[in-house]
């Protein structure tokens, strides 16, 4: 009965929380009222009579708060009060409210984003079945083997051996990839790109089709069937999704065959897959000879499954062994040179994940400011509430009840701040979506991440209750009802708690400031890439694609096509010059070129001595890229004919690396393994980045026509350059044409501008850099925040102080400068420990910077100048204030 | 003289409970004054005190209210026994009537002194 009545005012309390609260009025007025009347009676005057039945009651308002206690219903009634009253006193101070859930937004939106964009990337699983038993092997080449490649492609002996020998992996796999081209199908010829693979590589992924059957071990080996696998993006996009394509069959033309083939079409995969990339088309077997023993060729890459129960570090150290005993078996080739595995996952990361952690560190830290920004407002708004709590405290509200009230506005704050955090987080993602153009692998993956939410979120919240509740629980004490007297209308903080509110800025500061120098670092460093000389003049070039299809054209043919077709382009309105050559700048990187010159030892484990890049030049490309003759001369027209004999120009760093204080002109060289022809070096070009902004990699060049003579597939695919007037896209509809009237089956596999492959050759450092930036702008606007709110609080606790001082004489702009002297010993203080700490971290940066050193003098210089302009401009309110205090009113109050 | 309602537990319950012990509906002033009339003004009851006691004894049972109409009027909160206040109040004399006994054995009323 009991249970139920309390249940029944506790409902009502609920339901209608004022209903409560204004029977309890009423019954009070009628009662003063009543007492009143009997007083009036009594001979007393009305007002008299009113205040004396106020007296007699001891106290209305105390009377309220007890009686709100004995009902012992705080629950949602009082919650919905204070938050009610929490609301109306954040309205009232709308700075303090939008400064904290403005920190609280931003620091749980960047977080969330940038954490949301890491899981997907780093540490959501590839999607194959027990995808964390997934290697990929590929092999090295350390200094004891003459080369220094750390991934260099596997050879057929080393997979047919690694595969009988090991005892570790449930099943491997070859996997490599080829253009080719296809006219079957719907809409224009076009080339794509193929995987050439092992059938077991669907075995290994445990993939299996969507229609028809995956590759299976009858179609390998060294004459393999001629079957294909379709990708599904490629079955919809050129057989509209055609269920029947099962059986059919695929003209396909390949570079490297010179047969036609004619492939039968087994199977289609489920939409998603694919490997080693999502821009593979189909999959086909790669000839693979066991009898083959040649240890020379690598042009594969591996794939391999963890047997069951075996862990990566087994088969890792398995590997180690075999290799050992490669080496004694063939000192000839396995002396620092053998398989290497690493998982999956990580190879797929690559070098996004060192970039992505940076990030990640970087937005930690903008985490934290954001912290010590909520706590320091939080603590200065719990001081401004002493007098307030004290009051309410004497009044007869309990403690509980006291820390309810002052934690409704911290959980207001939060929740309104945790929403604006989450609407940031989820365009935060949208925008690093856009923002990475590329340069993220796995973007699949990435969506707006409910547990790094959960994390960031809690993380920040838990901040703004924890430090709502410090003061909370400090003016809460039973003995603060003291401090209403002693504090009246005085001061109401002590420098103790100024104090811990000053290192909380100087922290901030110091935090901010590191950031700000690592993006200031990232900015000069990416300065300097982009004014970085290619070696050449940039602006107005077009490279445009070309792989004939070794089905239809012999190397004649194929030289003839583009004979046919570099004079036509030269012909084209708005072209100066035109030619061709095997690889542009800065398309892909490749530094996997060997070679030898004739007299010099051979490297321990191969044929060649030396590394360098070469390439295959038309007739003009020096000049039509620009490229500057420094020695000797460049090809002339004779050079250009496959009888004629074989000549090379190597660039300068070729000629400072492998012939220092000799001259090249007149050494000879080889590209075949030792057997092939020589090239006399007969001139010094200067240097070219083919491998990325400021990558400097020895490069040597060939004309086409001879290379004709040993590599006649490597004449199929070329790029046509094209040195323009005008815009160089412009000229992309006219080349299609020319095209066309060549060979209407042909498709042109890309065109580029120099400088869109300029743009996304740096488009990770700009990625990575425009976070940074923004990082670290948003900590100093943080942290300019926290300098502000100090200062500003302390200005307001000395007031007394300044008075007493602008009453003893002090000029306006004395204590104009005092304050700002405070403000900049503040932030002062915590630049010198940003840069100290930036010097000491920046050194994670190296990596990422380009011939910037991570102290460099003028970031440091930059950056603190900057933070005293921030400190400045932030204490320059509150020390406005402060001069502007008049000396009278100042020492009333206090 | 008037003395002030003492620090004994109990004795303002008991009070309220002997007030409203004849079946009679009041409102806490008409309670308050009804105190005051029948102990003689002897007795001083803070009024807060007693609608803290009024407020508890609903919560625990004991009285029932209701919203009414006083003579004037106005709008009034009117308190009376519920069955379990009856009980109450029996309970309650008892023990006051122990309780007074004893005390009065060590301290001897004022007009026997």
């Amino acid at each position: 009965m009991v249970a139920f009545r309390r249940f029944r005012l506790w409902l009502r309390c609920l339901l209608r929380p004022g209903s409560v609260e204004r029977e309890l009025r009423e019954e009070l007025l009628l009662h003063l009222e009543l007492e009143t009347e009997k007083n009036i009676r009594s001979g007393m005057t009305p007002e008299a009579a009113r205040r004396k039945a106020m007296v007699d009651f001891g106290g209305v308002e105390r009377f309220k708060e007890q009686a709100r206690d004995e009902r012992r219903t705080r629950g949602l009634e009082d919650v919905f009060a204070d938050l009610r009253n929490a609301g109306r006193t954040l309205r009232r101070s709308p700075g303090f409210a939008a400064v904290t859930v403005l920190t609280l937004g931003l620091g749980i939106g960047a977080n969330t984003a940038l954490f949301s964009v890491v899981n997907g990337v780093l540490l959501e699983p590839l999607p194959y079945h027990e995808s964390e038993n997934l290697v990929y092997i590929n092999t090295y080449w350390t200094a004891e083997s003459g080369f220094e490649f750390a991934d260099y492609p596997v050879g057929s002996p080393e997979y047919f051996d690694y595969k009988s020998q090991n005892r570790t992996m449930e099943a491997v796999a070859a996997v490599s990839t080829e253009p080719i081209t296809v006219v079957d199908g719907e809409g224009d010829p076009e080339v794509i790109r193929a995987g050439w693979v092992s059938p077991s590589m669907f075995r290994v992924l445990r993939m299996p089709p969507l229609l028809g059957r995956t590759l299976v071990e009858e179609d390998g080996g060294p004459q393999p069937a001629q079957v294909v696998v379709l990708s599904h993006g490629f079955w919809e996009r050129r057989f509209g999704g055609d269920s029947t394509v099962v059986g059919r069959r695929i003209a396909l033309g390949m570079e490297v065959s010179a047969e036609p083939i004619r492939a039968e079409i087994v199977g289609v995969m489920p939409p998603g897959f694919g490997y080693p990339d999502s821009g593979i088309q189909l999959w086909g077997p790669l000839p693979l000879d066991p009898a083959r023993t040649w240890r020379g060729g690598h042009w594969f890459d591996m794939l391999g499954r963890l047997g069951r129960g075996v862990t990566f570090e087994e088969a890792k150290a398995e590997m180690a062994a075999i290799m050992e005993q490669w080496a004694v078996t063939y000192p000839d080739h396995h002396v620092g040179h053998g398989l290497q595995m690493r998982p999956l996952l990580e190879e797929e990361v690559g070098e996004a994940r060192s970039a992505l952690l940076l990030l990640m560190g970087s937005v930690v830290v903008v985490l934290l400011i954001a912290c010590a920004n909520v706590a320091s407002l939080l603590l200065a708004r719990g001081e401004g509430r002493r007098r307030e709590v004290a009051v309410r405290s004497a009044l007869g509200a309990g403690r509980g009840r006291l820390i309810q009230h002052v934690m409704a506005e911290s959980f207001l704050l939060a929740v309104v701040g945790g929403v604006l955090g989450l609407l940031l987080a989820w365009l935060g993602v949208k925008g690093l979506l856009l923002l990475e153009a590329g340069t993220i692998p796995r973007v699949e993956e990435i969506g707006l991440d409910a547990r790094a939410l959960a994390f960031t979120g809690g993380v920040v919240l838990l901040t703004t209750l924890l430090f709502g509740l410090a003061p909370a629980l400090r003016e809460s004490r039973p003995e603060a009802a003291a401090a209403l007297r002693d504090a009246g209308l005085r001061s109401t903080a002590s420098p103790g708690r100024l104090r811990f509110r000053r290192g909380i800025v100087v922290f901030e500061v110091a935090l901010s400031v590191m950031l700000v120098v690592a993006g200031g670092l990232m900015v000069r460093s990416f300065r300097g890439l982009l004014q970085e000389d290619p070696g050449f003049p940039e602006r107005e070039l077009l490279f445009a694609q070309f792989t004939l299809p070794a089905a239809e054209y012999e190397p004649e043919e194929a030289a003839l096509f583009y004979d046919g077709l570099v004079a036509r382009a030269r012909a084209l309105p708005g072209v100066e010059a035109a030619t061709l050559m095997s690889r542009p700048p800065l398309l892909w990187e490749d530094q996997n070129g060997r070679f030898h010159i004739e007299g010099r030892p051979a490297a321990p484990t191969a044929p060649s001595c030396c590394m360098a890049s070469f390439l295959h030049v038309g007739e003009g490309m020096f000049e039509t890229l620009g490229v500057p003759l420094l020695r000797g001369r460049l090809f002339g027209p004779d050079d250009h004919r496959v009888e004629s004999p074989g000549v090379a120009v190597v660039d300068q760093a070729t000629a400072e690396r492998w012939w220092p204080g000799e001259d090249p002109l007149g050494q000879r060289l080889n590209v075949s393994a030792g057997d092939g022809p020589w090239y006399e070096v007969v001139g010094v070009v200067g240097n070219v980045t083919y491998d990325g902004p400021g990558v400097v990699w020895p490069t040597f060049y060939m004309p086409f026509a001879q290379t004709a003579r040993t590599h006649p597939f490597l004449t199929l695919s070329a790029y046509l350059v094209l040195r323009t007037t005008g815009d160089p896209a412009a000229t992309v509809p006219a080349l299609r044409q020319v095209v066309r009237e060549l060979d209407p089956g042909l498709a042109i596999a890309g065109t580029f501008t120099m400088e869109g492959i300029m743009g996304n050759a740096v488009a990770r450092p700009r990625f990575v850099l425009s976070l940074m930036g923004l990082f670290a702008v948003l900590a100093l606007a943080l942290a300019d925040i926290g300098i502000y709110g100090v200062m500003a609080y302390g200005v307001a606790l000395q007031r007394s102080e300044i008075g007493i001082r602008r009453a003893l004489g002090a000029e306006e702009w004395e204590v104009l400068g005092m304050v700002l002297r405070q403000g900049l010993t503040l932030a002062g203080t915590g630049m010198a420990l940003g840069l100290v700490g930036a010097a000491a971290g920046t050194r994670v940066l190296e990596r990422f910077l380009h011939e910037v050193s991570p102290t460099d003098p003028l970031t440091f210089a930059v950056v603190a100048v900057g933070v005293v302009v921030v400190a400045l401009l932030a204490s320059w309110l509150p020390a406005r204030r402060a001069g502007g205090v008049d000396p009278l009113e100042a020492l009333r109050m206090g | 003289m008037t003395v002030p309602l003492g620090p004994l537990p109990g004795t303002l319950e008991l009070l309220i409970l002997k007030t409203l012990g004849a079946g009679s509906e009041m409102h806490g002033f008409a309670i308050l004054e009804w105190i005051l009339r029948s102990t003689g003004e002897q007795l001083l009851v803070e009024d807060g005190a007693l609608y803290h006691a009024l407020h508890r004894m609903e919560a625990r049972g004991w009285l029932e209210s209701d919203w009414g109409v006083s003579e004037k009027g106005r709008k009034a909160k009117y308190y009376r026994l519920s069955a379990k206040g009856m009980k109450a109040l029996a309970t309650e004399e008892r023990q006051w009537a122990r309780y007074v006994e004893a005390v009065a054995r060590i301290a001897p009323r004022e007009s026997e002194s």
